[in-house]
Parts: C-alpha cells; sequence; structure tokens
C-alpha cells in the first residue's frame, strides 16, 4: 500500500530547481534510501514532505493527506531526524525527550512511558539527566533520534543520520532504523553514504540534481543499468593465447588484463559459464590462484546513470 | 495556550541555565545602580567652615545662630575661632573646607581648594549676608522698625518661595520629593536591561535557527504562532523575574523607595517588554547573525538610555529633546512619578505616548512577522 506519494513536485530557489518533477511512490513498512551527492535534493525532497517547505507545483501526500493542505495531520504522523543535531544543550536528555513529546500532545503516564522508551530504545537512559555537552557525537545523534520517535511515528524521516560519527555508532544507528522498521515504522533515509543505504533500505531512489534517476531494489537498479558481477582471476602466469581465448568466449562482455597475470571480466551468466574459462586457463597449463567476485556497488550504479560520482558536487 | 505554555517554560529554563545572561541581565543592573547611585550621589558631607565673628555685636550673634540654624548645619560644620588669622591658617593648612570672618571692612571669605565646596558654602553664607543686607537696611530706613517685624517679613519672602518650587515640579502636590542618585539609576537601568530582555529573544530565536532545533518544531504538528507566542512568552517571564529582582534588590537592601503603585510599575515595565520583543522580532527579520543582533541592540539600547539621562542625569537640553523620541525617556518619567508618589492618571501624557510607542514597535512586529520566523 501506498504510504508516501510524490506526484510532480516542483521546488525552485529564484531560478535554480532544487526538486524537478519528481514522483516517488513509498510503501508502507519500507526502508526506502534516497541516495545522492550533496546538492542533488534529497534535503529539500524530505522537507517539502515534513511541510517545511512549500512546493511550487505538484502535491505531496502521506498516509492519503495531503501535507500542504493537512499539515496537522501529516506532521503528527512523522518523527523527523533533521541533519543538525536539534537537541538542546541546557537541556538535559530526558528534558530534550519530553519537551518534544509534549509538543506532540503526550500527557501524563503516557509521556513517562514514551519518554522512557525512547531514552532506552536509543541506549541514553543511563545518561538521561546528563547534558547533551558532556555527550559525544554518537550519543547527540542518538539524543536526535530520540527526540523524534518519542511519539511512535508512523514515518521516520532521517537526513544523514550518521554523519561525523565514529563507526561503532553508525551501527547502532543502523540498526535502531532496522528494529524501528520491524516495530511498524515506515523509514525514509537520505545519505550519501552509499555503504549504509545498500546495508539497510528495502529499495533505494538516486536522486541527481533535483530529479529521481532510478528506483527499486540494488538487484533492479543493477539490471536496470546494465550492471553485472565483475570477476576477477589472479593466476600463475598469463599467455597472450590464452587471454585472447578468453577475451573471445561470447559470455565475455568486458575483459581488461591488469598487471602480468591479472584479468578483470564481466562474464554473463557467471555461474553456468565460468568452468569455460577454468577449462581455458587448465588447457595453457595456467594454475588459478585467486577468483574474486566482485558485486556491482551502488558507486559504479551512480557513476553509470549520472557520470559523476556520490562524492563529487551536483 | 497549554503549548505555548510548554514552549514559554522551555524557553524561560534555558535562558536562567545560561551564566552569563544571569550575570548580565540581573547582576549587571544591580551592580551599575550600586556605583553609579553611589559614586554620584546628591548627599554632600557637610563643609567645614571656619568662622570669626569677633566682637561685632548683634550681626556676629545672628551669623552664628544662622550657622547653627537647620537651614545651614545640614551643609556647613561650623568651628569657631578667635580671630581671622586663625581662619586663613585653618583653610591653608586644610583644616578647614571653608573661610569666614566678620571684619572692620565687611565680610570676607577664605575659599578653600575644592570648588564643589567653596561654592557650597558661598551659596549658605551668601544666603546670611543677603539677610544682613536686608536687616542693615530696614534698620536705616525704618529705624522703628522691630528686628521681630523684620523677621516676620523675612519668614513670609522665604515661605512663599518653598511654595512655588514645588508646584512647578510635581502639580498639585504641596511638597516635592527629591531623587537620590540611587533612586534615578534603579529606575533608569530597570528600563534598560527590560530592554535587554528583547535581545535575549532575538538571540535564542535566532540560536534555535543556528541549531537546528527550530527545523524541529517547525516539523511538530503545532502552528507556528503559538510556537513563536510560547518563545515570546519565555522571554516575557525571563523579563518579570528581572523586575522583580531589580525592584526587590533594591527595595530591601538599598533602600529605594519604588512609591507602593506595583501594579502600574508592573504596567509600564510590561509595557517597555512588549516593545523589547517588538523590536527583536523586528531585529531578526532584517539580521540572522547573532553577532550582527548583539551590535544593533547594544548600539540601540545604550544611545536610547544615554540620551534618556539614563547614564549622565543632566546631557543638556538639546540632547533631552532628541531623548523624548525614545521609550526609554517616557518609561523613565512614568516610574518616577510613581516613585514621587503620584499615579499614571497624572502622569496619562507619559503613560499614552509610552503606549503609543510600544503598539507602534508591536505592529512593525506583526508586519515582519513572517520574515523574523522564517527557517532560512
Amino acid at each position: 500500500m501506498t504510504f508516501v506519494q510524490f506526484k510532480e513536485v516542483v521546488k525552485k530557489y529564484d531560478t535554480k530547481i532544487s526538486v524537478n518533477h519528481l514522483n516517488l511512490d513509498i510503501a508502507q513498512g519500507e526502508i526506502f534510501g534516497l541516495l545522492g551527492p550533496n546538492g542533488a535534493g534529497k534535503s529539500t525532497t524530505i522537507h517539502l514532505l515534513s511541510g517545511l517547505l512549500p512546493m511550487d507545483a505538484g502535491e505531496v501526500l502521506l498516509d492519503g493527506y495531503s501535507v500542504a493542505k493537512r499539515p496537522l495531520e501529516t506532521k503528527s504522523r512523522i518523527g523527523l531526524v533533521p541533519q543538525e543535531l536539534a537537541i538542546y544543550e541546557l537541556l538535559s536528555a530526558r528534558e530534550n525527550v519530553t519537551f518534544f513529546a509534549k509538543l506532540y500532545g503526550l500527557r501524563g503516564n503516557l509521556l513517562k512511558e514514551r519518554v522512557e522508551e525512547a531514552l532506552e530504545f536509543t541506549g541514553l537512559r543511563d545518561f538521561a539527566k546528563d547534558r547533551p555537552a558532556k555527550f559525544s557525537g554518537g550519543m547527540k545523534r542518538r539524543l536526535n533520534i530520540a527526540c523524534a520517535i518519542v511519539h511512535r511515528p508512523k514515518l521516520i524521516i532521517m537526513d544523514e543520520p550518521t554523519v561525523g560519527i565514529d563507526p561503532q555508532s553508525r551501527n547502532h544507528i543502523l540498526e535502531s532504523v532496522r528494529k524501528l522498521n520491524e516495530m511498524g515504522s515506515t523509514v525514509i533515509y537520505t545519505s550519501h553514504y552509499m555503504e549504509e543505504v545498500e546495508a539497510i533500505s528495502t529499495r533505494i531512489g538516486i536522486m541527481d540534481k533535483g530529479r529521481l534517476v532510478a528506483q527499486g531494489t540494488k538487484e533492479e537498479l543493477n539490471i536496470q543499468v546494465g550492471l553485472e558481477e565483475r570477476l576477477m582471476l589472479e593466476t600463475n602466469r598469463l599467455t597472450d593465447e590464452a587471454a585472447a581465448e578468453i577475451r573471445s568466449h561470447p559470455r565475455v562482455t568486458s575483459f581488461q588484463r591488469r598487471e602480468d597475470a591479472q584479468l578483470e571480466l564481466v562474464l554473463q551468466e557467471s555461474q553456468a559459464y565460468l568452468q569455460d574459462i577454468l577449462f581455458i586457463l587448465t588447457k595453457h597449463e595456467l594454475k588459478l590462484q585467486k577468483l574474486t567476485r566482485v558485486e556491482p556497488d551502488l558507486e559504479s550504479l551512480f557513476l553509470a546513470l549520472t557520470g559523476r560520482t556520490l562524492r563529487d558536487k551536483a | 495556550m497549554r503549548i505555548a505554555l510548554e514552549v514559554a517554560w522551555n524557553e524561560a529554563v534555558r535562558l536562567c541555565r545560561i551564566r552569563t545572561v544571569i550575570l548580565m541581565l540581573l547582576g549587571l543592573p544591580l551592580l551599575l545602580i550600586f556605583l553609579l547611585g553611589n559614586a554620584l550621589q546628591s548627599d554632600l558631607e557637610p563643609v567645614r567652615l571656619s568662622v570669626s565673628v569677633g566682637d561685632w555685636g548683634a550681626l556676629g550673634e545672628a551669623a552664628e545662630r544662622y550657622l547653627a540654624s537647620p537651614a545651614a548645619a545640614g551643609y556647613v560644620d561650623a568651628q569657631n575661632r578667635g580671630s581671622e588669622a586663625e581662619v586663613r591658617e585653618d583653610v591653608r593648612s586644610g583644616a578647614a573646607d571653608f573661610g569666614f570672618a566678620l571684619t572692620e571692612t565687611g565680610v570676607r571669605y577664605f575659599p578653600g581648594s575644592f570648588t564643589e565646596r567653596n561654592m557650597i558654602a558661598e551659596s549658605v553664607l551668601n544666603r546670611f549676608t543677603a539677610d544682613a543686607n536686608v536687616r542693615l537696611s530696614s534698620a536705616d530706613l525704618a529705624p522703628g522698625l522691630s528686628g521681630e517685624a523684620v523677621e516676620q517679613s523675612l519668614f513670609a519672602v522665604y515661605a512663599k518661595e518653598r511654595v512655588q518650587i514645588g508646584t512647578l515640579l510635581s502639580r498639585d502636590s504641596v511638597g516635592f520629593d527629591n531623587f537620590s542618585a540611587v533612586q534615578y539609576y534603579s529606575v533608569a537601568y530597570l528600563v534598560m536591561f527590560l530592554l535587554y530582555s528583547g535581545m535575549s529573544a532575538a538571540l535564542s530565536l535566532a540560536e534555535e535557527r543556528e541549531k537546528g532545533t527550530l527545523l524541529r518544531l517547525y516539523s511538530i504538528p503545532v502552528s507556528l504562532n503559538v510556537l513563536l507566542l510560547g518563545k515570546l512568552m519565555g522571554s516575557a517571564l525571563f523579563a518579570c523575574l528581572q523586575a522583580i529582582v531589580i525592584v526587590g534588590f533594591t527595595r530591601g537592601v538599598y533602600g529605594v523607595d519604588w512609591g507602593g503603585s506595583y501594579g502600574a510599575i508592573v504596567l509600564v515595565c510590561a509595557l517597555v517588554s512588549a516593545a523589547a520583543i517588538g523590536f527583536a522580532i523586528v531585529v531578526c527579520s532584517f539580521v540572522r547573525n547573532r553577532r550582527a543582533i548583539e551590535s544593533i541592540f547594544s548600539l540601540v539600547i545604550v544611545a536610547m538610555t544615554f540620551l534618556s539621562g539614563g547614564m549622565i542625569a543632566d546631557i543638556g537640553s538639546g540632547l533631552r529633546d532628541i531623548g523624548k523620541f525614545t521609550i526609554n525617556h517616557w518609561a523613565n518619567e512614568a516610574l518616577r512619578r510613581l516613585m514621587a508618589g503620584g499615579t499614571l492618571g497624572e502622569g496619562w501624557l507619559e503613560a499614552l505616548i509610552l503606549v503609543a510607542i510600544t503598539a507602534t514597535i508591536l505592529a512593525a512586529a506583526a508586519f515582519r512577522f513572517r520574515k523574523a520566523v522564517a527557517l532560512t
């Protein structure tokens, strides 16, 4: 069931188009990863969904409600984890979460229960009385999340939630995202770190220059773009005749010879035809020393789609 | 409304946890009032007066009586000497601030080193010599006139003068209460620091925008107006605390008499705070940078305080006239009227102008509101 729908959404800043005729459907219960370089329009897209920015054209629907026309209904369903640390340094962790919970309308015992739940979930219960000034970067990010999930929103939007933190905290946050999803929330996760998006997303959307250039599961995206698995072969030595024979195999679509005895191939239906390659090596009395399969990553996918890397600016 | 109160409370709590805010907005005004109030106090130490009246009979006795009278004793501390030479020596050696001698040729003054004390002594003594001239003239012109008749006539003249002074400065009141320097500056700095509470509001908004909490607040299903109302109420709450501390502390510790009309004082303070918060919104609509906000507020508030006589009481009539365009001037006047035992009704013009200035600023704030609270 479609939970979030963008229909021909346009957002401009002066003459620059930040979101350019975006059409996107996100199903309930998904973790949708929105990938793209800096300036691609990811943050603008989620700000439009959160009702923080007015759109210049199009419509955004959340759970059937129009974001523009029914902002209170849509905002009550959203928990936003902004890219900046949106926490009060002068309030303790518990005071921060409690304040935002009250703004979401929680009261009495339910308020206390949900605050403790949010602190427990983000591993901050033991630090509830401390102020963020004493926290590490990772702990501050977790508090940022706690403030967004205290009211158990149906949709959690996380805008680059792991920027500038250590790997341990990053893993904790990614694990938290999975748990939130298992508990029933739909998650939209934006990042320019492809490893994170690959690790947790059920579906991925790739944005570039305000446009959604591709969307789907990782496998679907690979097929869309025509990217295939590469094989890296290392032998004891490689003769020209052996290399020529491998190159001429009908299922080899890409061939690159590296150094003396290394080959990089793209072999269609590799599971079926790998044995042909190995037979060629044996025929020329060559020993296979190492075989590595390299799946296409999002970086190469993005490069194939846009001609640029994820780390380039839009 | 509940949400607005939650936001207001959150705002006030955060402000109270910033040490520099507590020092600047609560501690500093009390310190300034104390320092300026005592440094510029109008109560003067009596001038040490060395006096020689010799054997001048009735005139000498009159001089001694006069110097011992309440009119003079508050300003001079007279010490009798046997001769003019001793008086001169007292002044030269610094044992006395001023010397006075009745001689064959008339009255002689011996000024000391301090101009201020010389002026006081001369003022006091000139009154005696003027009196003496009147008596001597009446003795020459009307030798039959008794000394008692002369005294009564002089008293009538002095009494009339006192009534005239009272009427000029306080409309219907018979007497006039002079303000001490501490009272004067208590009013000036109460108003000044209430205006600074507006700066706190502006800085808070800028900080929320910078830190990202404003973005989170906007993503919550609460009306923007309610959120902002709450923030401004928080600053107003802090301004209330400020006013209570300043009025309470100066009354309890410095002995400042605020007049007793605390309801009216609250009203004046509320108008000043409202104007300050309105100004904060206007500034925030043009300026996003915290340093720029601080600079603008400091410049405007210090200038207004100076022009309203809040730093130097007598700044000249030209600057005073310019000062009438400041909210400080009208708030100061209203509060001093209340301090003197008057009512806002008596000073309706001051109150009206104060309301008009506040209303104008708030109207400008309403016009610029959306720009002030925009996310970017």
